[in-house]
């Protein structure tokens, strides 16, 4: 039944990628022969839709399973079970059905940047080799256009076009940040899986490079699969927001809905340990007892129960379902209907020091011109 | 004014490197009060950590610290120079993890992998405060304890690679805490940990912070958690502190370019979506070979060619307990130009 309402949400023409159930386990092996003796859950029955040209955000805490999402997507690992389904030249094609070749041709419309700059670029490989590889890998283009092609790509994510011959050592962080996203560009793909994009990166580098997506989204008609742990960057960036627990998606929703106003105590306790860059704003804070569940021995009902202030007895014994909420608003919690919870606090303009731009902006030059002639 | 427990002055740290000498420090200046915590916050290489290690002694080599003063007060006002003591001598080894203590930032790498958790907290124990095997491994149970790890007996026998990060990190604090510093070093304690263990050990660094009356330098490069945890706030940038107030003050009234196009650049909940965020152009320079001029001229919006390239700014305080290295702000910058 819950399915049905997310295709009835849904304009079916819009959406680029439909993913339905899908699942990995991890097998735990054990002693001489390897006997398998139980499964790590990273992803248990996960669905969710992006439409073109939209950016879905995917938030959660280390272990939660969300990387391993992100690239089962790609297929970059063999989910256990679950259909992908992507949309090309009208038809949805479940990625998980195609053999090798299709999956490869499959791969120039679906991308993805790595998190760390330094690991994701072959240091032996000069920049031309790097960023033209999709290229070259799906026998697109060859000598000269292939250097042109580079060439504009460097250009279109802020670089010079001269530094087609260096290699990755030559580059800083954010530099090398902006080679991935070109590599990931090359093939003109549909979809950009972004896993933990700026994470690694410094702050005015991190507002660099997200500026940069967001003009490429715009200029190339992407979708996003943003991955990130970072709620302010994910409020920054995406159209709709999903929140992972231990291998589940507990709550899906328009971002701004999900900050205001969330379904579920998880995403509750979450937006509230979000550190305010604000000293005059006293946050009250949920401090979540305990540790995030163990995915191999999950506990018994809802998986967040042990950690949960509104926890009842129906959460021990009984799994919730993926209930629709509001429109468009979903939520893994028995009592998502009934319980008020308590968003972000966002108060546009106030106690932000950033966006009180009157009190805020800088002397003009001038002025300074005129106190240093005096 | 607090009384001042720690007073740097003029720190220069430089690394000396085959393509030359890296200045990682080049004259820092700050002071700590009692029971005070000072945010530091800077960008990658801007010298943060290497403030940290200086002032502990612990600069990995090739650099050298080849400058400046670092006082330790103690009680009764009297005052040590750390920076004039011999890095391996028995003097700054009896004030590392007695007097000062610090917690470092990968709680992975720096707990040694082959040693029970409760080894290494007794060992602290047993160097500074009793020679009593017994009594320093029931303090260490307390210390477990005291950080809010669930049944500490067991987890003492514990080796790193069992601990989840923030218990590991619970550990670090132990560790640091167990011979009651007068300071405490944190050098980015939370940046490996999840926002909801963050916020943990952010309440419980308070706690402490308050039982047992400690100062402490927070460094960190996230804005969000310095107005959190911060007294007083040094900006650093390219080596030197470029800014530095107290924390309500700093965030409402930033004066470097620097430190506003930082509060400007990073996204926060609530602006709203498709607004753009500002950027600081360029990246940071690596501190080999700078020009003697302001170091953050190359990537400012407001430099003054014929000001800001002739030297380097001086930190000059500009309202009460407001310091800025920068001219724009500064009276006379008349003099320099001329």
């Amino acid at each position: 039944m819950k399915k049905t309402t997310v295709q009835n949400y849904v304009a079916k023409k819009d959406v680029l990628l439909e993913v339905k159930g899908l699942k990995k386990y991890f097998p735990i092996e054990k002693g001489f022969l390897r006997k398998v003796v139980g499964h790590v859950k990273a992803v248990d029955g996960v669905d969710f839709y992006i439409k073109e040209g939209e950016t879905l955000g995917l938030v959660g805490e280390s272990g939660c399973g969300k990387s391993t999402l992100a690239k089962c997507v790609l297929r970059g690992i063999e989910p256990t079970s679950g259909e992908v389904k992507f949309r090309l030249n009208g038809d949805m094609v479940d990625i998980n059905s195609l053999g090798r070749h299709e999956l490869r041709a499959m791969r120039q419309h679906m991308q993805m940047i790595f998190q760390d700059p330094f690991s994701s670029l072959n240091p032996r490989m000069t920049v031309l080799e790097i960023v033209g590889e999709p290229l070259v890998a799906n026998k697109l283009m060859t000598g000269k256009e292939l250097n042109d092609r580079v060439a504009y790509l460097m250009e279109v994510v802020g670089l010079e076009a001269k530094y087609l011959k260096r290699y990755p050592h030559a580059f800083s962080g954010g530099q090398r940040q902006r080679l991935g996203i070109a590599r990931a560009l090359a093939s003109n793909p549909k979809l950009i899986v972004a896993d933990e994009a700026v994470s690694a990166l410094d702050v005015s580098v991190q507002a660099q490079i997200l500026n940069l997506l967001e003009d490429l989204q715009e200029q190339f008609n992407l979708t996003y699969l943003f991955v990130s742990h970072d709620l302010s960057v994910i409020e920054h960036l995406c159209d709709r927001v999903s929140v992972m627990y231990v291998g589940k998606m507990v709550e899906l929703a328009e971002t701004d809905a999900l900050f205001k106003s969330p379904k579920h105590p998880y995403t509750e306790a979450l937006l509230s340990a979000i550190p305010t860059p604000d000293p005059e704003v006293i946050m009250e804070r949920i401090i979540l007892p305990g540790e995030i569940a163990n995915p191999s021995a999950p506990p018994s009902g809802c998986y967040f129960h042990p950690r949960c202030n509104y926890a009842k007895d129906i959460c021990k014994t009984q799994e919730p379902s993926w209930q629709e909420v509001d429109a468009g608003h979903f939520s893994l919690c028995h009592f998502a209907k009934e319980l008020a919870l308590r968003g972000a606090d966002i108060q546009a303009g106030d106690g932000d020091a950033g966006s009180r731009d009157d009190t805020l902006q800088l002397p003009v030059k001038s002025d300074y011109k005129s106190k240093v002639k005096t | 004014m607090v009384d001042t427990i720690l007073e740097v002055d003029d720190l220069k740290t430089h690394f000396f490197l085959d393509e030359g000498v890296l200045k990682a420090l080049d004259g820092v200046s700050f002071h700590i009060g009692k029971q005070e915590t000072l945010g530091v916050i800077g960008e990658s290489g801007c010298g943060k950590s290497v403030t940290a290690r200086s002032i502990l002694r612990i600069v990995p080599s090739p650099g050298q610290t080849v400058g400046g003063t670092a006082k330790l007060f103690s009680d009764g006002g009297a005052s040590r120079d750390l920076l004039k003591l011999k890095p391996t001598g028995e003097e700054i080894r009896a004030i590392r993890g007695k007097e000062i203590s610090m917690i470092f930032q990968e709680p992975m790498t720096s707990l040694s992998p082959v040693h029970t958790v409760g080894d290494q907290i007794e060992e602290a124990i047993l160097i500074h405060k009793t020679q009593d095997k017994k009594e320093a491994h029931q303090f260490a149970l307390d210390m477990l304890d005291r950080v809010g790890i669930p049944n500490p007996k067991d987890l003492s026998k514990a080796y790193p690679f069992q601990l989840s990060g923030g218990m590991r990190q619970r550990v670090m604090i132990a560790i640091a805490l167990s011979c009651n510093p007068k300071l405490l070093l944190a050098d980015e304690p939370t940046t490996a940990l999840d926002v909801t263990v963050q916020a943990q050990i952010l309440e419980l660094m308070k706690e402490l912070q308050q039982e047992l009356g400690m100062s402490i330098m927070f460094i960190t490069h996230d804005l969000g958690v310095i107005a959190e945890v911060a007294d007083r706030v040094a900006v650093m940038y390219l080596g030197r502190v470029v800014e530095s107030a107290p924390v309500k003050e700093l965030f409402r009234n930033p004066l470097h370019p620097y430190t506003v196009n930082l509060l400007k650049s990073i996204p926060r909940v609530g602006r709203g979506r498709g607004k753009k965020l500002q950027t600081i152009q360029g990246t940071v320079p690596i501190p080999i070979n700078l020009p003697q001029c302001c170091p953050f001229m190359a990537r400012c919006e407001q430099a003054m060619p014929g000001v800001c390239d002739k030297a380097v700014p001086a930190l000059e305080q500009v309202a009460e307990n407001h310091s800025v290295r920068c001219y724009l702000h500064h009276e006379n910058n008349e003099v320099a130009s001329t």
